[in-house]
């Protein structure tokens, strides 16, 4: 039976440099064969690229391997196919595919891969070869791990010493109860098979505003005192403003150094109604524009790479004629030629340029740093990171179930400031669930800050 | 660690082709059967490219490789220090390593369950597989561990590291083998086998050079080259800045280890003390001493505990006959597994039967063949058991033959082996006789249908010979019976035996018989009758037999005779019209078709 060993603590208090720590002190111990590795996983793929930094700065002396989850199962069932019965390389895939023969190989949803390397890991021989090659793994964000992920983790603990770290406030799936990996981990506490230690002070930040309402929103208390700046902003043009003040104008809020990340739960008109009017404002004060880098999903991504390469309007034909000067739109185009040499083919498959997309995106996603000095992101996107200064736009319509975890998530990633900018209107805000938490609101117009007239604001 | 099986898609002259290698093993087969492919293959996927002839189109099944034309070598190795994967972390043990299967030495086969089944042995895969890059005009290759069908230039592969292959130790003696270059240290082969395999005597190349650098005779301060030295320096310092110098000094080498290493000569001593460079001895002596330093370096090999697997090709090249079972005996003693083709039926006498594998190649499909499975003396017929004892030789040189023959008994095979050297050596072979290479099987105790079902396990196209009596029926009979009938039989005309043949031969020179002919005829008979009762009479008689077949060379009639039956048999095998009219022939119901040598028959009363 291998230890497990856990850390939990809300956002900003170094779990991960903790597990880095943790790291160091237990792998002289189990790495002691050449042939040792340590392997570090995480669902995503944003995490799994913090944690290869981190790793590199912090372990720089540990043997590793990093990968996501998913990778890593695919790996394993990759590795014993035959095993199971298929001889073709398996790929991974989204929706509901069960092992289907393709042109190139067999297709499988995630899922099932899961529960493919959850098979393979009963034999005693895998389990054996497994536990050799990483006597050590190292899982960040662990509280993101439900259903066939779950499974696949407690199938590794049955083979190698598991670090976990987790904080169920940021797991932010509405369709899970509560959190299934932080609660298997206390159950196993109960039969002495694992350890939890929990870090309380926050590191990220020193801002006392926003640790308090942090910490009202985790344990459902509504605070008496203001904590951090609550706007209502019910027309676009007033969050627009507040923005635009904060970023250009600093009349009211000087100090907003460093980077900025917009953070919004969910898609909503709302939020492009307040970009739009940024840009306005921007022009009228004759200030050079605010560009921030928006963060897309990779679904959307894809989209316009297929977009930009022709491929809505002619469809598998776009290979040869298109001429795009987008370096990814290029190395897309470039691909799939040389796919079409290398297989032999005689015409070019829409099923080709669409994988080809898809594997090019994916791989800039995963393995190109995308920070920039202003970022507009939703909630998850921002998992795991911080900026310095943090604006929040919080629309209308936010999924009641998620409305707590999604608030303290965007607050927490704030390093020196953080503002809620609400849709909501005063009186909606204080019977908010999420909202009524942070307490008192703070007026449009704060005229004990106010340094300059002239500015005159538009309702 | 050994290699178990071999697996071939669309390499060379296989397009598919699967064969289970036993620790020793000899090869045999038809030229093109793949017997080279297989030995060259090995080495390919075990060793540097270099060993082997750069990659070309030829390596391609059809020779004309497309952009997504790949070839593929797929090994299994087994015998590993132990069944235990964990135990061999090289192997199996991290990111990209091997996945681990399970061989069945017994019933050779090979499980890819994750768990090992019963009475299986630890095994791993590795592949290599080529492509042809049109455009760049180059050819690719990858090594890479095999974990199931795919395309490791489009689907990515685990890469094998060298130094896990160079753990296997394979070496190759390649047929075109030049020993001159393959001792000198300038022959980058032998180099890089001895640096790869790390027995470079480095410390003693060193000292070497030191001595070279600073204790040799200084050559250039010896006249009369002193003169031409100094003039030659003087000359230079014109040319140069004042306040420099330069000196000349001759040296044995180039000081450095690569010049030192390339300028040694290997010699060998002939006599006493006359050393003598290789390039200049006789190729049996430098083969053999080349030969016995690669099985001391093998022998060293396995010693310090590594493995060494040698794939040789015809190593009785340029060596005495009887030197080829010592040859097999040494190969098999220094080498963990070894791999021989051959073409010398002593060196494939040299194994056991379920060692020999005997390949074929119809259209690109190679099909590989143990002899037999079980040992010798568990072979229940006694006449096949002759085969692989005190015949083997003669067997092995019959399956490895041209068209080969099965008649009913050892007299036979004695008198058709005579002739049959009479007619490759007869002078003046008249041009309507296309003489083809025959081989006949050492038949014994008349059992030309077990000996016939036997061989025809490898050679389906085998034709027996059966004698024209009664006991001749009864063969005819049994052997139209055989699940897998022959396609044809030949047989003798009425009641004819061998010695009928052989009388027929001899008939013309009866008029004016040789010595041995003579004293066999005696007195009596100088007819054809005569001639066939005194044959019949000593056909134990080896050396009159022997004998009496020299002497009819000198006869002309005697070897057209023997020619042209020769040539009927070669005819008839090949599905042509055989020259003399005497051949009759009738298609029996399972489609065999029996030729009657009808002018070949029992003189009567």
């Amino acid at each position: 039976m291998k230890q497990i060993t856990a850390v939990t603590g809300q956002a900003g208090t170094g779990k991960t440099t903790w597990l880095m720590e943790k790291a160091n002190e237990l792998a002289p111990a189990l790495l002691t064969a050449e042939h040792h590795s340590m392997l570090a996983i995480t669902r995503m793929h944003g995490s799994r690229r913090r944690v290869q930094t981190k790793l590199r700065k912090c372990c720089p002396s540990i043997p590793g391997v990093v990968s996501t989850i998913d990778g890593f199962a695919l790996s394993i069932v990759n590795r014993w196919r035959t095993a199971l019965g298929y001889t073709r390389p398996i790929c991974a895939v989204d929706g509901d595919v069960d092992f289907v023969n393709r042109a190139f190989g067999t297709n499988a949803d995630f899922a099932r891969v899961l529960r493919a390397a959850i098979q393979l890991l009963e034999s005693p021989t895998v389990k054996r070869v497994i536990s050799e090659s990483f006597p050590l793994i190292l899982i960040d964000e662990f509280q993101d791990c439900w259903g066939p992920l779950l499974d696949f983790v407690k199938a590794l603990a049955e083979c190698s010493t598991l670090l976990l770290a987790a904080d169920d406030f940021q797991m932010l799936n509405s369709e899970v109860l509560g959190c299934p990996a932080i609660e298997w981990v206390e159950s196993l506490t109960f039969e002495g098979r694992a350890r939890i230690e929990t870090l309380d002070t926050c590191h990220r930040t020193s801002n006392t505003a926003i640790l308090h309402a942090a910490e009202c929103i985790r344990t459902n208390r509504k605070s008496d005192d203001k904590t951090v700046s609550v706007v209502s902003c019910p027309n676009p043009k007033m969050a627009a403003w507040k923005i635009v003040d904060a970023l250009l104008l600093k009349f009211y809020m000087k100090d907003w150094y460093g980077n900025c990340a917009i953070i919004f739960p969910s898609k909503d008109n709302y939020i492009r109604n307040v970009m739009d009017s940024c840009s306005a404002y921007a022009q009228k004060y004759n200030r050079p524009p605010l560009t921030f880098h928006k963060e897309i999903s990779h679904a959307q991504h894809v989209q316009l790479v297929l977009k930009d390469i022709g491929f809505e309007d002619k469809r598998a034909q776009c290979i040869y004629t298109c001429d795009t000067s987008n370096p990814t739109g290029h190395q897309v185009i470039e691909g799939v030629r040389k796919q079409i040499k290398l297989r032999g083919l005689s015409d070019v498959t829409e099923e080709i340029v669409v994988s080809y997309a898809e594997r090019i995106v994916h791989h800039h996603r995963s393995y190109s740093p995308k920070e920039g000095k202003r970022v507009i992101v939703t909630v998850h996107g921002a998992k795991n990171r911080e900026f310095d200064n943090v604006i929040v736009l919080w629309p209308y319509r936010v999924r009641e179930e998620l409305k707590k975890r999604l608030l303290y998530n965007a607050i927490t990633r704030a390093r020196k400031h953080c503002m809620v900018l609400l849709q909501l209107k005063e009186k909606e805000a204080k019977s908010d669930s999420a909202i009524s938490l942070l307490g008192p609101l703070e007026p449009f117009k704060d005229d004990s800050k106010r340094k300059k007239q002239g500015a005159k604001v538009q309702k | 660690m050994r290699i178990c099986q071999l697996e071939l898609r669309h390499f060379r002259g296989v397009e598919h082709g699967v064969i289970v290698l036993p620790e020793h093993t000899v090869l045999l087969g038809a030229n093109n059967a793949g017997k080279s492919t297989i030995v060259e293959a090995l080495a390919l996927l075990f060793g540097r490219e270099r060993m082997v002839s750069p990659i070309s189109d030829w390596d391609f099944f059809g020779g004309d490789p497309k952009p997504e034309s790949r070839f593929y070598i797929i090994a299994t190795l087994t015998d590993f220090p132990s069944n235990d994967p964990t135990a061999v972390p090289d192997w199996f043990i991290g990111e990209n390593a091997a996945q681990p299967v399970w061989w069945n030495g017994e019933s050779k086969s090979l499980s890819t369950e994750a768990d090992p089944p019963s009475g299986t042995s630890l095994a791993a895969q590795v592949a290599m597989a080529g492509r042809f890059d049109e455009e760049a005009c180059e050819f690719e290759t990858v090594r890479y561990f095999y974990h199931g069908e795919s395309d490791p230039f489009t689907d990515g592969c685990a890469p094998v590291p060298w130094r896990i292959l160079r753990d296997v130790g394979l070496f190759l003696l390649a047929s075109n083998r030049d020993w001159d270059k393959l001792l000198s240290f300038r022959s980058s082969s032998l180099l890089k086998v001895i640096r790869e395999y790390d027995a470079l005597p480095g410390s003693a190349i060193d000292k070497l050079k030191n001595q070279l650098r600073t204790s040799v005779t200084k050559v250039e301060e010896e006249a009369p080259l002193s003169e031409i030295v100094e003039a030659a320096t003087k000359e230079l310092q014109s040319f140069l800045l004042i306040g420099e110098t330069s000196k000349i000094v001759y040296r044995p080498t180039a000081l450095d280890a690569v010049g030192v290493l390339q300028s040694l000569v290997a010699h060998v001593a002939q006599s006493s003390n006359t050393l003598i460079p290789v390039a200049r001895h006789g190729a049996g002596m430098v083969s053999l001493q080349a030969f016995l330093l690669l099985l001391a370096f093998a022998e060293h090999r396995r010693q310090t505990g590594l493995n060494f697997v040698l794939a040789a090709e015809e190593p009785e090249l340029h060596l005495h006959p009887s030197l080829h079972q010592r040859l097999v005996h040494r190969i098999r003693g220094a080498s963990v597994q070894s791999i021989v083709t051959t073409q010398s039926p002593h060196v494939a006498a040299g194994y056991q039967p379920h060692e020999v594998v005997f390949l074929q190649n119809m259209d690109g499909q190679m099909t590989a063949t143990q002899l037999r499975d079980e040992p010798i003396q568990s072979i229940p017929t006694n006449s096949i058991r002759h085969l692989y004892l005190a015949r083997r030789g003669a067997f092995y040189e019959a399956l490895m033959g041209g068209i080969l023959f099965v008649p009913e008994g050892q007299y036979d095979f004695e008198w058709l082996s005579l002739w049959q050297r009479l007619v490759q050596s007869a002078p003046n072979v008249p041009e309507r006789f296309k003489l083809m290479p025959l081989t006949v099987l050492p038949t014994s105790d008349a059992a030309v249908v077990e000996s016939f079902q036997e061989v025809s396990r490898f050679r389906p196209d085998a034709i027996p010979v059966i004698d024209g009596d009664g006991a001749g029926d009864g063969y005819l009979a049994n052997l139209s019976a055989v699940t897998l009938a022959p396609a044809r039989i030949i047989r003798y005309g009425r009641d004819a035996a061998v010695e009928c043949l052989s009388a027929w031969f001899l008939e013309p020179a009866l008029s004016s018989p040789s010595t041995s002919l003579a004293s066999l005829i005696g007195a009596s008979g100088k007819s054809l009758k005569g001639l066939q009762d005194a044959l019949i009479r000593e056909k134990k008689n080896r050396e009159l037999r022997e004998n009496i077949v020299w002497e009819s060379l000198e006869s002309g009639e005697c070897c057209e005779r023997a020619c042209e039956f020769f040539h009927d048999l070669a005819a008839i095998a090949s599905g042509d019209k055989p020259l003399n009219a005497g051949w009759t022939s009738s298609q029996s119901a399972n489609g065999t078709v029996v030729h009657v040598a009808s002018h070949i028959e029992r003189a009567g009363p």
